[in-house]
């Protein structure tokens, strides 16, 4: 599997989870950067045919947005506490979404998301990583793999 | 009719996304009641009248697998039909889970729309077979 297979499985995921369940629109991709306003990171852990770990990071306020959307709330209602819980559950729909594309057959575990407060813990050189232009802001994620054994 | 619905996930923010779509989705609705977890959604079966639950797989303390054997075993509790509502898609599981019991399942990401479907499918088949 290249990193063409797993960018495109990122993208195609993360348009079809926006749009179907977050009713937000992808603008694009846009040239990966690590995001220098204050933002909201959420990562987890996953392991079957395929182990490793999985990211997203959004602005905060992009954050709010899009917890707005999901919870049908008006932005300046919706607290922090609720913009990370949505983030963690888009983190969850974002890697099953992926996994499923990469390999549709297997069963995957996958841990409970947890907010990564200081995004220390994404890699330097993910396996696929991806940021996209939304209506609401930007939002990046990613994936590494750990190596097959 | 109308029907008390329980909502079982570990996230609240797919607690509150899963209820206000059925809040809107136009079937009467009496009460939702939440649980995070298989444990707790058990002791809220054993205490309310439910008629359908929607379960999520993947959670703490009791996941979506052990929380339907134990609803299976429990005589009181095993005509009450289960919907689940999973990120995994895997044909493995979803025919796993059929084969404990659940009446329906709904991948994440879905549309209000599929939700409320495979809710009335899964409704209307109960009905029919009281």
């Amino acid at each position: 599997m290249d990193r063409s297979d797993l960018d495109l499985a990122l993208c195609e995921s993360v348009a079809e989870v926006l749009e179907t369940m977050f009713f937000t629109t992808l603008n694009g991709i846009v040239e990966r950067e690590r995001c220098s306003a204050p933002s909201v990171s959420a990562r987890l852990l996953f392991r079957g045919s395929m182990s490793g770990a999985f990211g997203v990071e959004v602005p905060v306020d992009t954050g709010r947005a899009i917890a707005s959307s999901f919870l049908a709330l008006e932005a300046a209602a919706v607290t922090t506490l609720q913009i990370r819980e949505v983030v963690c559950e888009l983190a969850n729909m974002l890697c099953g979404s992926v996994l499923s594309r990469l390999d549709g057959k297997s069963r995957f575990e996958l841990s409970s998301p947890e907010i990564d407060a200081l995004a220390e813990t994404r890699p330097e050189r993910p396996d696929a990583s991806c940021a996209f232009e939304l209506d609401e802001g930007h939002m990046a994620v990613w994936l590494k793999l750990e190596p097959a054994v | 009719m109308v029907y008390n619905v329980l909502i079982v996930d570990d996230s609240p923010a797919m607690r509150s996304f899963v209820g206000r779509v059925l809040e809107l989705s136009g079937l009467e609705i009496r009460s939702l009641f939440q649980a995070g977890n298989g444990a707790e959604a058990l002791d809220v079966l054993r205490r309310e009248t439910i008629d359908v639950v929607l379960t999520d797989i993947n959670m703490p303390t009791m996941d979506g697998e052990q929380f339907l054997r134990c609803m299976e075993e429990d005589e009181t509790l095993r005509s009450i039909p289960v919907l689940v509502v999973s990120t995994d898609r895997t044909g493995a599981r979803i025919q796993r889970m059929l084969t404990l019991g659940a009446k329906g399942y709904v991948s994440k990401p879905f549309g209000p729309e599929t939700l409320r479907g495979e809710l009335e499918r899964v409704l209307g088949e109960n009905r029919g077979s009281k």
